[in-house]
């Protein structure tokens, strides 16, 4: 697809979504942490029920606390006990995302793709282009390779916590050191697969 | 922000992103490899070659200021060196040179109607499934502070 944006629109668009989705959301934007949570549905949906079986409200808790208590030592505490709680400065992490939201997710940003391509008015072949097909063919071997690679891109962004959002843009504009160190680390081992392709079929 | 639900918002973010990668061309396989090569096998670095490059690095320069000002005062959710980070970077890395996607790109180039990028977003799951056992069975901590 030809036609791209320049590179300062993409730099603004990438560059917003972290902060807007800190601020609306109260969570840290990384998309391999999302697309875990299809790949651990049992725990995910266990997660839902429990959610749907917790108490909705102040009240409701408080009126939880107070039968545990008089079920335990037989009467409530005279007058209001205060508990002495933080509070925390600034904006404190949001609650968690779980599986329905990462779906949605994951289906919103192939939508993405599919109105940038109805916007670039071709379709772009079912395949990765002639430099790809240089490299692996179209056959069982380019196959191959997208499901090898992408097990690694899978295993390697869940044992380093985070991919090229995550740790990439949002922890390293927040110059968390794991961020810092992981995308140096796939940085540099993209960039030695790709001199190596680039070096045997060229690009 | 309770007026709109969350699950629209993450969903906004993630169409947002989508597009956003597509119309940089990051959704293709070529475009990437010139950027990991800095354009070495396209002509040599020149503002074209470097495009996503510089669009990247751009993305983390206004997000960074946007932290500074917009959340000054808030946590930090901490990402740490720990046991995966190298280990777990290089062989994304490995993956992300052989596939031309990260985990976004791949489902974005499915949008697209890249068919073949199925088997990446396959891949992609099956890696994931893998290595959240194995973690666990070595007692490793994994997905934890990450969204």
């Amino acid at each position: 697809m030809s036609g791209y944006w320049p590179w300062w629109a993409g730099a603004l668009g990438l560059g917003i979504l972290p902060i807007a989705y800190w601020l609306v959301l109260r969570r840290s934007f990384g998309v391999s942490g999302l697309m875990g949570r299809l790949v651990s549905v049992r725990e995910e949906f266990a997660v839902l029920r429990d959610n749907a079986a917790a108490p909705k409200s102040q009240e409701d808790l408080e009126a939880l606390l107070d039968a545990a208590t008089r079920e335990q030592f037989g009467s409530l505490p005279p007058g209001d006990v205060p508990l002495p709680v933080a509070v925390p400065r600034g904006r404190a992490l949001g609650a968690r995302l779980g599986i329905l939201e990462a779906a949605a997710f994951v289906i919103a940003m192939a939508g993405g793709g599919l109105v940038s391509r109805l916007y670039a008015g071709h379709a772009p072949g079912p395949w990765m282009g002639e430099a790809f097909r240089r490299a692996f063919g179209s056959g069982a071997l380019a196959l191959g390779a997208l499901v090898l690679g992408g097990a690694l891109v899978g295993a390697g962004t869940t044992l380093a916590d985070g991919c090229s959002t995550g740790h990439g843009l949002t922890g390293s504009a927040r110059l968390q050191p794991g961020s810092l160190v992981a995308t140096a680390c796939f940085m540099a081992a993209a960039m030695g697969v790709s001199l190596l392709i680039g070096w045997r079929v060229g690009l | 922000m309770r007026a709109i639900p969350r699950i629209v918002a993450v969903a906004a973010f993630g169409f947002v992103l989508g597009l956003v990668l597509s119309r940089l061309g990051f959704t293709e396989w070529r475009e990437v490899h010139t950027m990991f090569t800095l354009g070495l096998f396209a002509g040599g670095p020149s503002a074209s070659t470097l495009r996503l490059l510089l669009a990247f690095c751009g993305a983390v320069a206004i997000a960074m200021a946007g932290f500074a000002v917009f959340a000054r005062r808030d946590a930090v959710p901490r990402r740490p060196i720990h046991k995966g980070t190298v280990v777990g970077g290089l062989l994304f890395g490995l993956g992300w040179g052989v596939t031309g996607g990260c985990p976004s790109i791949a489902v974005v180039q499915l949008g697209e109607g890249r068919f073949a990028a199925g088997a990446s977003v396959a891949g992609v799951l099956i890696g994931m499934w893998l290595a959240r056992r194995v973690t666990a069975r070595l007692g490793w901590r994994a997905g934890s502070c990450a969204d």
